[in-house]
């Protein structure tokens, strides 16, 4: 008996093709739908060739602005302006001398300590100043001023700049900036074009996990409990309030230390500072120790004061500072270091899932304090991320509250001009499956402009200048920006950097050009040793250096 | 005069027949299902032609491959021409040397472009590395998609025949079939001239349980290459590789369990559709992967992994080197050399040469252990059940560790991942992290679910796939597509952090 003939199904192969072909468009015609709480796209088999006007929002980050916008209303920019005149002076006292018009135990004090030499300040007149007051030679996103007085507060900034005078950046953002993303390429750019070419890296908090992110400053910390302002529901009722510009508080164990050291970027000379500034809150008296360069200590005894306290450093060269608490008293909180130079500083201040309602969660009267210790000539508030979703085109609640934050920054920074850095460009998924640019985006962008606008603050688009380098899709295919088409990482922020240095630097140009007499810094002949080249500069040997100058 | 949103359609139609760099033609995608529905409709019809049929195939693959890599399919015809004729030339040849001659000549021709696409820029950054930058200029080569598959093809045909294994084929087009054959063309598996020419001028015959195996294959392999693959790796595995320090332990673990679960089913999800498109149209492929993470022993793994890679590796490389033939060191000589290329195949980096030399050191050492310890065993199934878990989940972890270096950008990412996973683990955030990517962790529950699977599970399934009627068959096909363009259009996952 022999097995018949088995059935040949090698045209099964394209009824199947054709059948399935058949299913997929009829599932094509699905809408999108919501099941058990799943958001379903349509599954379009024909998306190359019809696509569907479907739009799906996300409904996640409204609640975020809604919470913002109930703060919003219990926030009385009036009151918050009264208490800060009430409560802060013109000068900054240090621990020897005081100022009259303040109660003791409400000043802000300084506490210093200083190590620098005579003969090694590094003047203004110096060689080493860098000025950088050419044009921008091709198409740039310039900065919108919309304050027309003729002598805005940004025009006021670049004019300082074109004078060769130092200035100082806040960079009060998102998650888009976190680990000193873009701060810290503008930050060497600035520095380059109108510093010292080498005047620190601005602000580090006393601990964060997100600490070893950053690559411009090593930060080991021990003993501190960090919190965020996000999460203030979350943190001790006692450190709710003290939240400051820089978005972490740190509450210390019996024993908790942090030591910074400044890092060099790979291929670029070994980096110190002259100052490094100390914040932290002692409301009862407490004894901390300061270790410079791993070498020498200087114990501090805190008075008690619930106002903000700095130990302010300065010696030749910091390469790395230890702060620890030795006998702290109840309540003290740590903030963070400053470390800085002569010309430029850019502080980078940036707290995750935030769309600026950080701002209103601070402690305005320590910014103001902080201010009135170092003066900030600009503040520049980079949100919007965390506010915009797709389908949304309605940004008019956001507008408000970006007004308010405007007002309570000029409140407690009244020095610095403000800058709104618009939202950044983002894609999200096509229906073919590829990316495009969020229908939402052109929306918040007018919308933020729109608050600038109102409030006669200056604007500068990150999504037109992302656009100009090709927009998030390019971004991610260059490798300059993560996987969800959002972020960006350091490749990508040191492009946004250039952009927007190129944009300031457009401005200072034209402030030069301005200026009553041009001051034109000439070469004068300072007295250089080769000691004094070979503190500023690690990387080239003393006496090359001093050849180089020379000649 | 056509109406403008008919020849804009027109248009539109026109442009996805022309090659895009950056759409590849694949197998999960829409275009590929339309392009089959049309290729079978004419294959069934020249079955029995067999000349027809054959020009017919060659003509549909070097489209495929056009689709892939626009015009350097010319590279594919080049090597199907240089190869037939060194062929022909070496089995007519009489004496040693020339046949020799022309291996060599043979395998020159290959790896000379393999060496010249693949790793020239390797070759210009190791020499600027060591002589400084600028000393050679990098240069704009593109790489031909598929190349180091079909090379690898068309050596195993010149050796065969040098080694007298199979005698040459009479006809050029049927060697430029066996070259180009779409299924397996740009990414394997590796399938050898001596199982494929038997079967070009057979008449397709496609009988109801290999219909059922191949639409199994289809299903499996599409879950595991467009659902699990693409997702897991798109919202979790690249951010976690990119920026280690933004994660916590836990999470950089995870990142790593991961990467091992979309590399597994990215290559053996595509090697499953390849091997059932090829028994839709009557063609039998040997296995590529038989559940790899079930290995109790490293050299196991490598009987279960990429089988037509290892086995390529060991006839064509290992045994070439001399084997085991030549001593006990110019074994582990040739072992390691063995696994240094074989890591070199996979890429040009030197993360890939240290996976492979870090595989190379593991199965040497598990040689020793197998000659120095009394009752080592090679294969799971042969140890006590004890023994078998411990060896899977210790052979896991070492390969996991082989992923890891293999995916990282440099070592920088290993040591910042390693550094993560054993400094700064915190167990707290696992709530947090499983909960914020829940579809992420339960794919990978999902996925190693059914790797754990045992075979006899996985065959089950496949038997009642191939018992179904044609109709659930058609539904099963219709979900996993319609789950398929679900990812594909889905959202992308926002990053999340717990590390507050």
């Amino acid at each position: 008996m022999t097995n018949p003939p088995q059935k040949d199904f090698t045209h099964r192969s394209c009824i199947m093709a054709v059948a399935l072909i058949v299913v997929l468009l009829a599932v094509s015609l699905i809408p999108p739908c919501n099941v058990l709480g799943i958001s379903l796209r349509r599954a379009n088999i024909i998306s190359d060739l019809v696509l569907f006007d479907d739009v799906v929002a996300d409904d996640d980050v409204m609640v975020v602005e809604e919470i913002a916008e109930q703060e919003l209303m219990a926030i009385d920019v009036e009151q918050i302006a009264s208490e800060i005149a009430s409560h802060t002076s013109a000068d900054i006292p240090t621990a020897e001398s005081r100022a009259d018009s303040l109660p003791q135990h409400q000043a802000p004090t300084t506490y210093d300590w200083l190590l620098r030499s005579e003969n090694c300040g590094i003047g203004r007149d110096s060689i080493f100043a860098r000025r950088d007051y050419g044009t921008v030679e091709g198409d740039y996103v310039a900065v919108e001023d919309f304050d027309t007085t003729g002598c805005s507060p940004w025009r006021r900034f670049t004019d300082k700049i074109a004078r060769g005078e130092s200035v100082r950046v806040a960079v009060l953002g998102d998650s888009f900036i976190e680990g000193d993303i873009v701060t810290s390429d503008l930050r060497r750019m600035m520095q380059s074009g109108y510093g010292y070419g080498d005047d620190g890296v601005g602000f580090a908090p006393m601990a964060s996990p997100l600490t070893g992110f950053r690559r411009t400053v090593k930060t080991s910390s021990s003993g501190w409990t960090p919190y965020n302002v996000m999460q203030q529901a979350k943190s001790p009722e006692s450190l709710s309030d003290k939240f400051m510009v820089g978005g972490w508080v740190c509450s210390p164990a019996d024993r908790a230390s942090t030591r910074w050291e400044v890092v060099a970027k790979s291929g670029e000379r070994v980096t110190s500072v002259p100052y490094a500034d100390i914040y932290f809150l002692s409301p009862k008296w407490s004894q901390v120790e300061v270790t410079l360069n791993d070498t020498l200590s200087k114990r501090f005894d805190i008075e008690a004061s619930p106002a903000l306290r700095r130990i302010r450093v300065s010696a030749d060269a910091i390469c790395s500072i230890s702060f620890k608490t030795v006998k702290p008293a109840a309540g003290f909180v740590g903030y963070g270091v400053s470390l800085y130079g002569d010309g430029v500083t850019v502080d980078n201040y940036s707290v995750r899932s935030n769309s600026g309602q950080a701002i209103f969660r601070m402690n305005h009267l320590l910014n103001a304090q902080l201010n009135m210790m170092t003066p900030y000539d600009l503040v520049v508030l980079q949100y919007g991320l965390n506010i915009m979703q797709k389908g949304r085109y309605n940004y008019d609640s956001y507008v408000r509250q970006v007004e308010k934050m405007v007002a309570i920054i000029r409140e407690c920074f009244p020095s610095a001009a403000v800058m709104i850095m618009g939202v950044s460009d983002r894609s999200v998924r096509s229906e073919r499956g590829g990316f495009e640019p969020m229908d939402a985006l052109p929306h918040m962008d007018n919308a933020q402009r729109e608050a600038a606008r109102l409030t006669s603050a200056a604007y500068w688009s990150t999504y037109r200048a992302m656009q100009m380098r090709g927009g998030m899709a390019e971004f991610v295919a260059n490798g300059w920006a993560g996987k969800d088409y959002t972020h960006i990482n350091f490749a990508g922020g040191a492009r946004i950097a250039a952009s927007l240095y190129d944009a300031i630097r457009a401005d200072v140009h034209r402030s030069h050009e301005l200026l009553p007499e041009k001051i034109v810094r000439r070469h004068t002949t300072p007295i250089i040793t080769p000691q004094v080249v070979a503190m500023v500069d690690g990387s080239l040997s003393a006496s090359k250096r001093y050849n180089t100058l020379k000649r | 005069m056509l109406p403008a949103p008919v020849e804009n359609l027109l248009q539109t139609i026109a442009s996805l027949f022309v090659y895009d760099a950056e759409q590849p033609l694949i197998f999960s995608s829409g275009l590929f299902l339309f392009l089959f529905a049309g290729f079978s409709l004419l294959y069934v019809m020249l079955r029995r032609t067999t000349t027809a049929r054959i020009l017919y195939v060659i003509a549909f693959s070097l489209y495929f491959y056009y689709k892939s890599s626009g015009w350097y399919l010319l590279l594919l015809v080049f090597a199907s021409v240089s190869d037939f004729l060194i062929a022909r030339v070496m089995y007519a040849a009489k004496r040693v040397s020339v046949r020799r001659l022309c291996v060599a000549a043979s395998v020159a021709v290959n790896l000379g472009m393999l060496g010249y696409f693949k790793y020239t820029n390797f070759l210009v950054e190791i020499s600027n590395s060591l002589f400084g930058d600028g000393f050679l200029q990098f240069q704009n080569i593109f790489l031909p998609v598929g190349i180091s598959f079909f090379v690898f093809q068309s050596m195993s045909y010149t050796i065969d025949i040098y080694r007298g294994q199979i005698r040459p084929l009479d006809r050029w087009i049927d060697y430029l079939f066996y070259l180009s054959f779409f299924p397996q063309l740009v990414a394997g598996p590796i399938v050898r001239a001596r199982d494929f020419i038997p079967q070009i001028r057979q008449i397709p015959m496609v009988t109801r349980e290999m219909f059922g195996k191949a639409i199994f294959l289809i299903l499996t392999g599409l879950f595991k290459k467009a659902v699990i693959s693409d997702y897991i790796s798109l919202n979790f595995v690249d951010r976690v590789f990119d920026e280690p320090l933004l994660y916590s332990g836990f999470e950089c673990l995870m990142g790593i369990y991961g990467y091992a679960l979309q590399i597994y089913c990215d290559f053996s999800g595509y090697s499953d559709m390849a091997i059932g498109i090829a028994l839709l149209l009557g063609f039998k492929f040997p296995k590529n992967f038989d559940a790899p993470y079930h290995s109790a022993t490293i050299t196991e793994f490598w009987r279960r992994w990429h089988i037509s890679l290892s086995s390529w590796l060991r006839d064509y490389l290992y045994i070439s080197l001399g084997g085991n033939r030549k001593g006990r060191v110019r074994t582990y000589i040739n072992l390691m050399l063995t696994m240094l290329l074989g890591g070199l195949w996979h890429g040009a980096a030197i993360r890939f040469v240290l996976w492979g030399a870090l595989h190379g050191v593991a199965l040497a050492l598990h040689k020793l252990w197998l000659e120095l310890v009394r009752g080592s065993e090679t294969f799971g199934y042969r140890m006590p059940l004890w023994r078998r878990v411990l060896g899977v989940v210790f052979t896991f972890h070492l390969v996991c560790l082989g992923w890891l270096m293999f995916r990282a950008e440099n070592m920088q990412t290993v040591a910042l991942m390693l550094h993560q996973i054993f400094v700064n683990f915190n167990v707290a955030v696992i709530p947090q992290a499983v909960g914020g990517y829940a579809f992420v962790f339960v794919l990978l529950a999902v996925g190693y679910l059914l790797h754990i699977l045992p075979v006899r599970v996985d065959n089950a399934v496949c038997r009642h796939v191939e018992r179904m009627p044609f109709v659930a068959q058609l539904l099963l096909l219709a979900v996993v597509a319609w789950c398929v363009m679900q990812i594909k259009s889905t959202d992308i996952q926002p990053f999340i952090y717990f590390q507050f």
